[in-house]
């Protein structure tokens, strides 16, 4: 997850100062392009020092997997928490991913239950985001 | 913008050679930015002839650096286009050159013609179309050319279109399962949820098998006059359930303001168009099982969108953005998995 932020912002930074800013005429508009490729390239250095979102969303997928296992599911050990967070949070959508392939195999009731928790998380992450074009 | 000038030479040059006309001139060489699929170029050429100057605006389109669409196969969309010229009902513009090696612009293209007309967009279709009428005119064309494209037969397609020889009636979502597994990061919960549902629930589709166009939808048509002069955008085309298509006419993203499929026809109004056009019932499971298909494809280029980002295969910005754009897309899945059928 730190890694694909990384490299979103990396890749960022090369595209405004390499492809945007050359075609844009104005000077004061081409220096304020350049200045926030360079924030951004910057920015993405410190990623692993805020861990906090990842940790927030850990919880969250534990909840899920919790309510998962409360319908039957037998799932794996907690992940070791000596990993850091956003490996952890790799452990954790693994488990997630084998759970709700077996979700499908259960009875409707069951199935109604943890998409209501599905549901809910997508809230909850439609509510962190600022903007979008295909809300 | 030198990227522009190369490619406007090679276009010269390639037009200049398939017309054997050496004063042939291009103008007004533009990129259509909208879109994320083929990389499409808009120009007029004037060229002698006999002793008479010719005039044409033509359209190229070439493989993209960093298309959501792979594989882009020029020949395999050329030959598509040049069988569904010859069938009844199907309005497409005229392939006209193929430059299937890449010579002229170091990528394949291939020439069409220019079709004029609008193509509307389905969140503008409230205000593009006149009234309610004109609105169930259009959607009704759109229908019976949808039925025309599935009643063109298998045996006259080209072999290499994907699902020709795959007789699985869910070989679509497995390829789009497989493009997912390749892209993604980490497993999303949501997508991981949808191909599980996908997968227990197979038996809902229609049992048919056709050439599907991959991308039906208001926005892939041209209009002049108020009639369908062309469909475009084949790069999704591929023989499979029929049903897929009426879904993906009917995708939440492009029902725009009035909310119903394509801005045009209400659900049960497109099932009795489609009905009365193409002769046979869709079942509701079916059309649910492959609705739920469509919102799990395009969150999946989504995915796709933003591993080609990461990856460095393309620089432009709004992939990048796409990577924080899943989440408006996953409430499609989780609220067509609940849809009655």
């Amino acid at each position: 997850m730190a890694e694909s932020a990384r490299q979103l912002l990396d890749g960022i930074a090369r595209a405004l100062a390499e492809d945007v800013s050359p075609h844009v005429d104005d000077p004061f508009a081409q220096m304020q392009c350049k200045a926030a490729a360079e924030l951004l390239a910057n920015l993405a250095e410190e990623l692993d020092w805020a861990p906090a979102p990842v940790r927030r969303r850990n919880d969250e997928l534990r909840g899920m997997l919790e309510a998962l296992r409360d319908a039957g599911w037998e799932g794996r050990q907690e992940p070791d928490q000596s990993l850091a967070p956003y490996e952890v949070q790799a452990a954790l959508l693994e488990e997630l991913a084998e759970a709700l392939r077996w979700l499908s195999t259960q009875p409707v009731a069951v199935q109604e239950t943890i998409d209501a928790q599905l549901r809910a998380d997508l809230d909850r992450q439609v509510a962190s985001l600022r903007r979008g074009m295909f809300r | 913008m030198g990227d522009g000038d190369d490619v406007g030479r090679g276009l010269r040059a390639f037009l200049a050679r398939e017309l054997q006309a050496e004063d042939l001139t291009i103008t007004g060489l533009r990129r259509h930015i909208e879109g994320f699929s083929w990389e499409t170029w808009d120009l007029t050429a004037d060229w002698s002839s006999n002793g008479h100057r010719q005039r044409r605006r033509l359209i190229a389109r070439r493989v993209p650096q960093a298309g959501l669409a792979p594989p882009y196969d020029v020949p395999g969309g050329w030959e598509l286009a040049r069988v569904l010229r010859s069938a009844p009902g199907i309005p497409l513009p005229e392939p006209l050159w193929i430059d299937a090696a890449g010579d002229a612009t170091g990528r394949p293209l291939f020439f069409m013609e220019h079709v004029d007309g609008d193509v509307p967009a389905p969140w503008n279709s409230h205000k593009y179309f006149r009234d309610a009428a004109h609105r169930a005119t259009v959607g009704r064309d759109l229908v019976r050319i949808l039925a025309a494209i599935h009643a063109v037969p298998l045996s006259s397609l080209p072999a290499e279109l994907r699902g020709f020889d795959d007789p699985s009636p869910i070989a679509e979502v497995a390829h789009f399962e497989r493009v997912y597994e390749q892209s993604r990061d980490a497993p999303e919960p949501v997508l991981e949820r949808a191909f599980g549902w996908l997968a227990a629930n197979a038996a809902a589709v229609s049992g048919r098998r056709t050439l599907v166009h991959g991308d039906f939808r208001i926005g892939n048509a041209i209009l002049r006059n108020d009639d369908v002069v062309a469909m475009l955008d084949w790069e999704l085309a591929h023989v499979g359930d029929p049903v897929e298509d009426l879904a993906n006419f009917a995708h939440r993203l492009y029902r725009g303001k009035l909310g119903i499929p394509s801005g045009l026809l209400s659900v049960d109004e497109l099932l009795a168009a489609y009905a009365e056009e193409a002769g046979w019932e869709v079942s509701p499971q079916a059309l649910k099982f492959w609705l739920v298909f469509n919102d799990v494809r395009s969150a999946v280029m989504f995915h796709v969108a933003a591993r080609l980002f990461a990856d460095g295969a393309t620089r432009d910005l709004r992939y990048a953005a796409f990577s924080r754009q899943q989440p408006y897309l996953l409430r499609h899945v989780m609220a067509d998995l609940h849809v009655d059928g």
